[in-house]
């Protein structure tokens, strides 16, 4: 198995994670009523936890795989949602 | 039927393509509030469950909207009785939205998370187990305490390296810390469109002094962080 699949998948949950945060969680609100709770949302919960379980994972793939390689303070830079 | 809102235009910019379609496969259309014009759609009528398709529907209609400008992107879930309905409680705040519309103008959102990767950012093991003594229930909340408060310190140390790094390119910032259910905290900025290269570069060389963080962005979004007026 090659390291690009795991890559674009974890890339994928990342930027959905962060699509649903945008979302669900800000943007201007002009009822008082929206129809779902925000502060406690499952969904959010649910994209973070497969965020969270993502990056563990790829910690887990690095220590195991490629021992000595550096990930503290990386930056990943993202696809924009929609981008190809 | 009821009036689904995705985003606010400056009346000046570009209507909605006659393709674009929104949550539960409306066609969007605008509806004009003096300066302003309104993305909407129809929905049927009652609650408006979240789901990941149609967050991304919303969205979808956002980023149509921020390839014609900037919106004013709404929170997911806004459904009005009437075209009607939306118009009155938009004016009764038409001048702060104006402001607000204005001041995001040319600008798009960046957003970096930050993420542990050490055990400070790790998932505290339960609490109470079967046959666990009260001394060791003791020591796992004093853990679970001390591995938050280390996350707590690198994150704000993170945010301090990426604001430091990116604050000439950047109009407003917004920290979403973690919270102790989800160990990721959040940093929006507000970036001109044209600065987006040079914001990325900026952060492909933070120093982050070899803390156990990694950090992620993406973007461009619409506003989304930005969105309320100042002061609320």
């Amino acid at each position: 198995m090659t390291d690009q699949p795991h890559d674009d998948e974890l890339e994928d949950e990342l930027v959905l994670g962060d699509l649903l945060n945008h979302v669900l969680n800000k943007g201007v609100v002009i009822t008082g009523d929206v129809t779902i709770s925000i502060a406690d949302i499952d969904l959010i919960r649910v994209g973070l936890s497969v965020l969270l379980s993502s990056v563990e994972t790829e910690e887990r793939k690095l220590r195991a795989g490629t021992p000595g390689e550096e990930r503290n303070g990386d930056v990943s830079v993202l696809p924009a949602p929609g981008e190809p | 039927m009821a009036t689904y809102l995705y985003c606010l235009l400056p009346v000046s910019h570009e209507p909605p393509p006659a393709a674009l379609h929104g949550v539960d496969g409306g066609p969007v259309r605008a509806v004009n509030v003096g300066a302003m014009q309104l993305w909407v759609s129809d929905v049927e009528r009652g609650a408006l469950a979240p789901s990941i398709e149609r967050a991304r529907a919303h969205d979808q209609v956002v980023r149509c909207g921020l390839e014609r400008g900037t919106p004013l992107p709404a929170r997911f879930g806004q459904a009005f009785d009437s075209d009607a309905a939306l118009v009155a409680r938009v004016r009764s705040r038409e001048a702060e939205l104006r402001r607000t519309m204005e001041r995001v103008q040319g600008m798009v959102e960046m957003t970096v998370r930050i993420l542990s990767t050490g055990e400070a950012g790790a998932t505290a093991a339960p609490l109470r187990q079967p046959g666990m003594s009260g001394r060791e229930y003791l020591s796992r909340i004093a853990e679970r305490e001390r591995t938050w408060g280390a996350w707590v310190e690198i994150a704000e140390r993170a945010r301090a390296c990426v604001s430091e790094a990116v604050r000439s390119l950047v109009e407003a910032e917004a920290f979403a810390g973690p919270t102790r259910r989800a160990r990721v905290a959040a940093i929006s900025h507000l970036v001109h469109r044209g600065n987006i290269a040079q914001y990325r570069g900026a952060l492909s060389s933070v120093g982050l002094g070899g803390a156990a963080v990694m950090l992620t962005v993406s973007g461009p979004w619409a506003p989304y962080s930005f969105a309320e007026p100042l002061g609320v």
